[in-house]
């Protein structure tokens, strides 16, 4: 600590200042040294201030102290933080449980705004194990089908004098249906017979039960779904679809077992995952979905059916005439609301060949039973983590990934193929070190040997030329790819390209057959930044290219990357979107990805290079529709839906195609707008002009910087007009028309206040203050209402585009501020968009000629003949009214002696009664009001 | 001599739940006292702190410099925090609903009987400041940490620990400035 002079025996006494940073370290460090003591107190003796400031700083420290004093958790926190940590064997490394990973927690943490988790009371926590659990397979479950009156009545086993279940909100939202009476059911809440929970419309409630502090079993209800409790394994589910994921290991009393019962049976488990679809209509079939173990249907009341095997992957229906249908594989898309893979479902639909034979098992013609454990299937969506395969043949690669999953025979298949199939190509260089599905694990594996996986589980060998598969499957919120948002602690100067893919990189990555330079490469400098960044400049020094795909990064010579995601059409002709300029998805896929980064990243922006023309300089995604940045500055906004239909169809999503009008330069003078009408038919437009449209006197318009969409513009708007696209042609007409009456608008500015959270509360003002100075007159009797992130105004299409594009100037001024090493401080009053900038640095230009006084001439001359604002690179445009009237007389002589252009010019202006105005891009003279 | 938080962390990676153990006792009051920073009840700070370390357990793996571990751990109980807070206040606003049979809440918390009014306002005061302002100063305060301890657990230099306490001091002087403590003079 440097708080004292050096000399501190007997030296000078402290100085207010130096007594100030004293006692700040005091405070902080609660200790001061015998002289910073001493010196201190000798200080304090003789000045009040300092000792005022002394004595609250102490008072101050006492009160934290004492508010944090006694301050714990309860005594066995601890242990029960341990206790309800994931249980060893449930997962080969205990930190990982499926499904969850940071960037899934950050993604859950900012979407809280939708969560409605009801927390359980605290012994419900301590007693309750995490969350979803997949039980382990090679359990048969049982399936019996009865009278449903008679079980609720009876049951297997007679009347349950069970204690009820405890029921905790794990997500979504519920009410409880008691004795006609609704609430909200409360955490940790003991459900009682006849007790009814529905999940409120929305999202899918997922409920944790338990009993004897003991999982029992957690249920997803589909949003509208009702299920009633009758004992705390017994349940009637009367409305909606539901998904039970059973523990093996719940507790239960001998022959009682978890129970479900429906209008046309009931289903009664010992362990497994299995969904019911229960139809609206009572007189259709119910359908049982089961995703892991086997089941056996049996029908009973009056039919005779022998029972059938239902394997995992298969469903099969619960006849309302009675009895049970044949298996037939799961449906995709089945109960997607809770199964989110439910078209993967396909990879697994052969898994058990000889299931679905009908014949029930030797020995075994009763409806109940247990049928023998069968080999576990493969579960396609599970994440794997922490596996290298690298320098493993694909048969070695896939057994070791089957021995993971308990020796899974669709990975041991796989591997007898790739022996078959002689995939020797090479060894894979593949290590996952990141969560990814082991479905895709699966396909990358065989992709490195030029193989491609189907449905089935099967491998083939791929076409040459055949187009790699869809590179986003899975994935389309892109979350994974986040991690390449992360910003990278600085590496070594020098080190190879493969190992900082290793060390540094926060995702999965792989890279072509050797095109990685084995050489150390000198890193770029700032060797920190984020993870993109440095992987667009490690890539372009070593001569290789990259792509996102398929949940990793993919380095390879640019040829190879080109061929990888040069995909024009998706297999099933839906048009593809090119994202980021790395991946391809299908329209769709791409605007949900987007969708999702928007929602949580509160930005996305993507160029449009569909099928339609690129029409648009930026795309953002907003959570509904698509804002779009055309060429000319114009912003649009248009829905999802909309987009979607217009894209695919490749019809221009703008009412106003620009982007030939904003190749070409404005003309510099307009005179007429038959001289307008004649560029714009360069550019393959149109321009239909009112028949009364007046002449632009000479010199009225004087273009130095607007290119020809924003003259037509300018020239409309001097006449009192506006312009605006109408079956295909450019048409300028009646404001009103154009950009509609006025309307409230909204300007979200969420996005800006979260780059700059030290303003975030006056953003709303403030960028309404900026929009006025850079548009006086478009804005002029507006009055903005700021609120917390947004701004609202009543104006017209014309004036929501200004300040939108204020609004987004701002944001990539901010972004790109976010970008540097070392920002320096905003001041976003002071702010100003970079056309504003430039707009002011012209008119700061010295006058031409070193003049120090305008002669006696005619306005329009001195402005326009005279040459002494030749020099002014900016747009200056003239009232035609006010031109035509000045044109008729000279001015007086002006001095101008030391002004500048701009100074200059509004001496002229001033002189021949008009007023200078700085609305948007230009300089406008206006007649006094 | 006490396992640095890296060593834990390895250790816990490699299966030993008992690190995993050390590492919550270590950091338990911090998390916990951050929770009820945001105006919970000691109950359910408690819900949060345990979800926070069930989550830090979850992904442990992913946690790239295990140095970091505290401050990692903390950025967690911020997210976790503000869940919970935010479903709070929207139950709050929906509490309409006939409050029939509902659990009842402990006729006296354990954590706010003791704290009495002052300290809740003391910790609803530190409920205000951003989050990393909110660490150091628990760090300090509740644990007693030295800005050099404090630096060295969440791997930040020395003067950006003392420049929040400087600002969240001032603040909380600021916000104190004109209120009377029960035993003090007025600050």
């Amino acid at each position: 600590m440097n708080a004292l002079p050096s000399d501190t025996n007997g030296g000078p006494p402290l100085t207010c200042d130096e007594a100030r940073r004293v006692i700040q370290y005091l405070t902080q460090d609660g200790d001061l040294k015998d002289v910073e003591r001493r010196l201190l107190a000798l200080h304090v003796k003789t000045c009040a201030a300092c000792k005022g400031e002394l004595d609250r700083r102490r008072h101050l420290d006492q009160r934290l102290r004492k508010a944090f004093t006694g301050l714990d958790t309860s005594p066995e926190f601890t242990e029960r933080v341990l206790e309800a940590l994931p249980a060893r064997g449930e997962a080969d490394s205990p930190a990982w449980l499926r499904g969850e990973s940071q960037s899934a927690i950050d993604a859950l943490a900012r979407e809280a705004g939708a969560s409605s988790r009801a927390k359980p009371s605290p012994r419900e926590r301590m007693l309750r194990a995490v969350r979803i659990y997949r039980v382990p397979l090679g359990v048969a479950a049982l399936i019996t089908i009865g009278v449903l009156g008679a079980w609720l009545r009876h049951g297997i086993v007679g009347d349950s004098t069970k204690a009820p279940a405890l029921a905790s909100i794990e997500a979504g939202e519920a009410k409880l249906i008691r004795d006609g009476h609704e609430r909200e059911l409360p955490p940790g809440y003991p459900l009682k017979e006849g007790d009814v929970v529905e999940a409120l419309a929305g999202r899918p409630l997922r409920l944790a039960l338990s009993s004897a502090a003991t999982p029992i079993a957690t249920v997803h209800l589909a949003p509208g779904a009702k299920l009633k409790a009758f004992a705390r394994q017994r349940y009637e589910l009367i409305a909606g679809d539901a998904y039970f994921d059973v523990r093996k290991d719940r507790p239960r009393e001998p022959g009682e077992n978890f129970e479900v019962g429906t209008r046309h049976g009931r289903v009664t488990v010992v362990g497994t995952s299995f969904g019911i679809v229960l139809p609206p209509d009572a007189t259709k079939d119910v359908t049982v979905v089961v995703d892991e173990g086997t089941v056996e249907a049996a029908s009973g009341g009056s039919t005779t059916a022998a029972p059938l095997r239902v394997t995992g992957g298969f469903e099969a229906d619960l006849l309302a005439a009675g009895g049970v249908s044949a298996a037939r594989p799961i449906a995709p898309g089945r109960m997607a609301w809770h199964r989110p893979n439910a078209n993967a479902t396909a990879i697994a639909q052969s898994t058990a060949p000889s299931a679905n034979d009908g014949t029930a098992p030797p020995g075994d013609a009763g409806v109940t039973g247990i049928a023998a454990p069968s080999p576990p299937a493969i579960d396609w969506t599970a994440l794997e983590n922490q596996i290298d395969f690298r320098g493993r043949a694909l048969p070695a690669a896939l057994a070791l990934l089957a021995a993971r999953h308990g020796d899974a025979p669709e990975l041991l298949r796989l591997a007898e193929q790739a022996k078959r199939l002689g995939a020797g190509a090479g060894p894979s260089m593949l290590r996952v070190q990141c969560p990814m599905p082991v479905e895709r694990i699966v396909r990358w594996l065989a992709r490195e040997q030029g193989l491609r996986l189907e449905a089935g589980a099967r491998l083939r060998a791929a076409d040459p030329g055949e187009l790699p598969g869809p590179p986003e499957a899975g994935d389309p919120s892109g979350t994974a790819a986040r991690g390449l948002h992360a910003t990278l602690p600085p590496a070594p100067e020098a080190i190879a390209l493969a190992e900082w893919l290793d060390e540094y990189l926060p995702a999965n990555w792989l890279a072509a057959p050797g095109d990685l330079p084995p050489e150390a490469a000198t890193m770029p400098r700032p060797a920190e930044g984020s993870a993109r960044t440095l992987l667009d400049e490690v890539c372009r020094d070593a001569g290789l290219a990259w792509a996102w795909y398929d949940g990793l990064v993919y380095v390879a010579r640019p040829e190879r990357i080109e061929a990888l995601t040069r995909v024009p059409q998706a297999i099933d002709g839906t048009p593809w979107v090119r994202l980021d300029g790395h991946t391809h998805a299908p329209w769709r896929a791409g605007l949900e990805f987007f969708a999702a980064r928007v929602r949580n990243d509160g930005h996305g922006g993507f160029a449009l290079q569909g099928p339609a023309r690129p029409l648009v300089a930026e795309a953002a995604l907003q959570p509904d529709s698509l804002k779009l940045h055309y060429l000319c500055g114009r912003v649009n906004r248009v829905r999802f839906a909309e987009a979607l239909w217009l894209l695919r169809d490749g019809t221009p999503l703008a009412t106003l195609d620009t982007e030939p009008l904003n190749e070409h330069e404005g003309p510099r003078l307009v005179r007429t707008w038959e001289e307008l009408a004649a560029e714009v038919r360069e550019t393959g437009r149109a321009l239909a002009v009112p028949e009364n449209a007046k002449v632009f006197p000479v010199s009225a318009f004087r273009n130095r910087a607007l290119r020809l969409g924003g003259s037509i513009e300018w020239a409309a708007r001097l006449q009192g007009l506006g312009v605006h696209a109408r079956d295909g042609q450019l048409v300028v007409e009646t404001p009103e028309a154009c950009y509609g009456a006025p309307r409230l608008q909204v300007l979200r500015c969420d996005t800006q206040a979260a780059l700059l959270p030290a303003e975030a509360a006056a953003l709303p003002e403030t960028l309404a203050e900026t929009v006025r100075v850079c548009h006086p007159e478009l804005f002029a009797g507006v009055t903005f209402h700021p609120l917390k992130d947004r701004l609202l105004f009543e104006g017209d299409r014309r004036q929501l585009a200004a300040a939108q594009a204020v609004l987004y100037a701002l944001e990539s001024d901010l972004r790109a501020r976010a970008a540097e090493v070392a920002p320096a401080a905003f001041d976003l009053r002071a702010w100003r968009p970079a056309w504003r900038l430039k707009l002011e640095q012209e008119l700061a230009r010295p006058l031409q000629a070193g003049a120090e006084s305008l002669p006696a001439r005619s306005f329009p001359w001195l402005l326009r003949s005279s040459g002494y604002f030749s020099n002014l690179g900016c747009t200056v445009l003239v009232d035609p009214a006010a031109m035509d009237r000045l044109a008729q007389a000279d001015l007086p002589a002006l001095d101008v002696r030391g002004k500048n252009a701009g100074q200059a010019l509004r001496t002229l202006a001033e002189a021949a009664g008009l007023r200078m105005i700085l609305e948007g891009e230009v300089v406008w003279l206006r007649d006094k009001p | 001599m006490a396992r640095s938080d890296a060593q834990l962390v390895q250790a816990a990676l490699a299966g030993d739940r008992e690190a995993f153990g050390a590492l919550v006792d270590r950091h338990r009051r911090t998390v916990f006292a951050l929770a009820l920073q945001r105006g919970l009840q000691s109950a359910e700070a408690e819900d949060v702190a345990q979800e926070v370390f069930i989550k830090a357990y979850r992904s442990l793996g992913e946690l790239k410099q295990p140095e970091a571990f505290a401050r990692w751990l903390y950025g967690i109980a911020e997210h976790v925090g503000a869940d919970q807070e935010r479903v709070r206040q929207r139950r709050r606003r929906e509490s309409g609903l006939e409050a029939m049979n509902e659990p009842a809440a402990p006729p006296h918390d354990r954590v706010t009987q003791a704290l009495g009014e002052e300290r809740e306002r003391i910790l609803r005061a530190l409920g205000e400041l951003d989050e990393a302002k909110r660490v150091v100063i628990t760090m300090r305060y509740l644990e007693g940490l030295t800005p050099k301890e404090i630096a060295e657990r969440l791997g930040e230099p020395r003067g950006t620990v003392r420049s929040r306490l400087h600002h969240a001091l001032s603040y909380l002087q600021a916000a104190f400035g004109t209120v009377r403590s029960p035993e003090g003079p007025e600050a």
